[in-house]
């Protein structure tokens, strides 16, 4: 990989993996921190690595720098803190999309990672395998409880509302 | 096959897009037989995340790298073939190959030449007179050891005389080592017999003889200067008379040796040791010979006066055979 190439990389996909590490992490600091961190390294392995794997080097590297950085802080608060009596008390519009971010941080790390990489990036299950190192059929399966516990979080939603 | 137990299943593959156009159509058509399943299947297809564009960007400048120019390739010459050295005919040289090979070869004809002249040499020696000088070697008689250690001085000094004696005339005539052998076996038994001292004694004088007369002559020397006692007594008894070119000192040497190991011997000495001893002597002594001769006409050098030239001491010639 030459320089060239690799600035094209980082035009490319810089973006993607900041949003999915943001959206993970939900502080920017700490996920512009492990975007660079990734970078660094595709970097540093550039002779090694060609351009039309830069993508899932990249988030490879950032997804487990990502868990290694929740390991190690534990910033992601995963209780509920939302009753469903406020919810309705505060008469709050029923805006799905924000809804679902809520329900996204009810989340596992790695239901998160599963639900983002497949709906951002629109990675098959194979390829979310080779980044999570997991294989295709327990992505299929950690995706589908996700979704399930997205859906009944926000069915309740509308039930009430 | 989708149904009413596994619609969930084909409704999430539906969500995530893993079915093939088929298969949604199947899926499309399920939820459009059964309608009260229609509100769970959009539930499920509103349950995707889209990648906003209000989301905070990252400044990318910090990432991007440096592109550093290509120098060889930007500021690279070409050479200008059009450009030739002037007067490049006076720049050569020649080798020096052939004077080299000449003294080379003229080298290799000198030693082939030396070569073949000491061939020569070798073989007109082998080929010399092959008649050989039928010399009567004495037959010393034995002697009955007394007790006076001059008389055994005396014995042996008499027993030495005559065998150089014999050595010399036969070198002289140019015998053969070979044709020695067969007037061994005739007069060996006598000729022990008349050898009283000790054979210790014969032997190492034997060893010094092959390793150099010169060597023997100074330690010999030595001896006498130390023991004056010693010559005074073979002087005032034998007074032996130099044969050939043997030196009075190197007489009393000889002599010396014989009377300090003169002990009786308990068995006949080993015969066929002197003999091989003599052999390998002689063979010895005609190449040392050969190449003195050599040396002194290469070297130019005279022949040595008569009274110092250097012979082998106490070295005695057995005939044998063949």
């Amino acid at each position: 990989m030459t320089e060239k190439e690799y600035n094209d990389c980082v035009d490319a996909h810089a973006d993607g993996v900041f949003r999915f590490i943001l959206k993970n992490l939900q502080h920017e600091e700490d996920a512009r921190d492990i975007v660079q961190t990734a970078f660094e390294k595709m970097w540093k392995n550039r002779s090694s690595i060609v351009q039309e794997t830069s993508k899932s080097y990249l988030f490879t590297v950032a997804y487990h720098q990502m868990i290694d950085h929740i390991r190690k802080n534990k910033r992601i608060q995963l209780v509920d803190t939302f009753e469903e009596g406020s919810r309705v008390s505060r008469g709050v519009s029923p805006d799905l999309k924000q809804e679902l971010e809520k329900a996204l941080q009810r989340l596992t790390p790695l239901q998160k990672s599963l639900v983002l990489l497949k709906d951002y990036e629109g990675y098959s299950y194979e390829e979310i395998g080779g980044i999570t190192a997991l294989n295709a059929s327990q992505v299929k399966v950690y995706l589908h409880r996700a979704r399930l516990q997205l859906k009944e979080y926000v069915g309740k939603l509308e039930n009430i509302i | 096959m989708i149904n009413l137990l596994n619609y969930e299943t084909f409704f999430l593959l539906y969500a995530d897009g893993e079915l093939s156009p088929a298969e949604q159509e199947s899926v499309l058509e399920f939820v459009q037989q059964h309608p009260s399943l229609e509100e769970e299947f959009s539930l499920f297809c509103r349950l995707k995340f889209n990648p906003g564009k209000d989301l905070v960007k990252m400044d990318t400048s910090i990432l991007k790298k440096e592109i550093k120019e290509d120098l060889e390739t930007l500021y690279a010459f070409e050479p200008d073939l059009s450009i030739t050295c002037p007067n490049k005919s006076a720049l050569y040289k020649k080798e020096k190959g052939a004077i080299v090979y000449g003294f080379r070869m003229f080298a290799a004809a000198a030693a082939i030449l030396f070569t073949a002249g000491i061939l020569w040499l070798v073989m007109g020696e082998k080929q010399q007179d092959a008649s050989i000088v039928q010399l009567a070697i004495p037959v010393q008689q034995k002697k009955p050891m007394s007790s006076n250690p001059e008389d055994a001085f005396v014995s042996a000094i008499g027993v030495r005389e005559s065998n150089i004696q014999n050595a010399t005339e036969i070198q002289q005539a140019g015998h053969k080592p070979n044709a020695v052998k067969a007037i061994a076996a005739a007069v060996l038994p006598s000729l022990i017999a008349s050898t009283v001292a000790n054979t210790a004694a014969l032997q190492q004088d034997v060893q010094k003889e092959n390793a150099g007369l010169q060597i023997g002559e100074d330690e010999e020397r030595n001896q006498i200067n130390i023991d004056a006692s010693k010559a005074s007594i073979i002087d005032a008894s034998a007074k032996p008379t130099p044969r050939g070119n043997l030196s009075e000192a190197t007489l009393v040497a000889a002599a010396e040796r014989m009377a300090i190991n003169a002990v009786p011997m308990s068995s006949e000495p080993n015969a066929a040791v002197l003999i091989n001893a003599a052999l390998k002597t002689e063979k010895k002594s005609a190449l040392s010979s050969l190449i003195r001769i050599i040396n002194r006409r290469l070297l130019n050098e005279q022949e040595p006066p008569a009274d110092k030239k250097f012979i082998q001491v106490a070295n005695f010639y057995i005939p044998v055979n063949k």
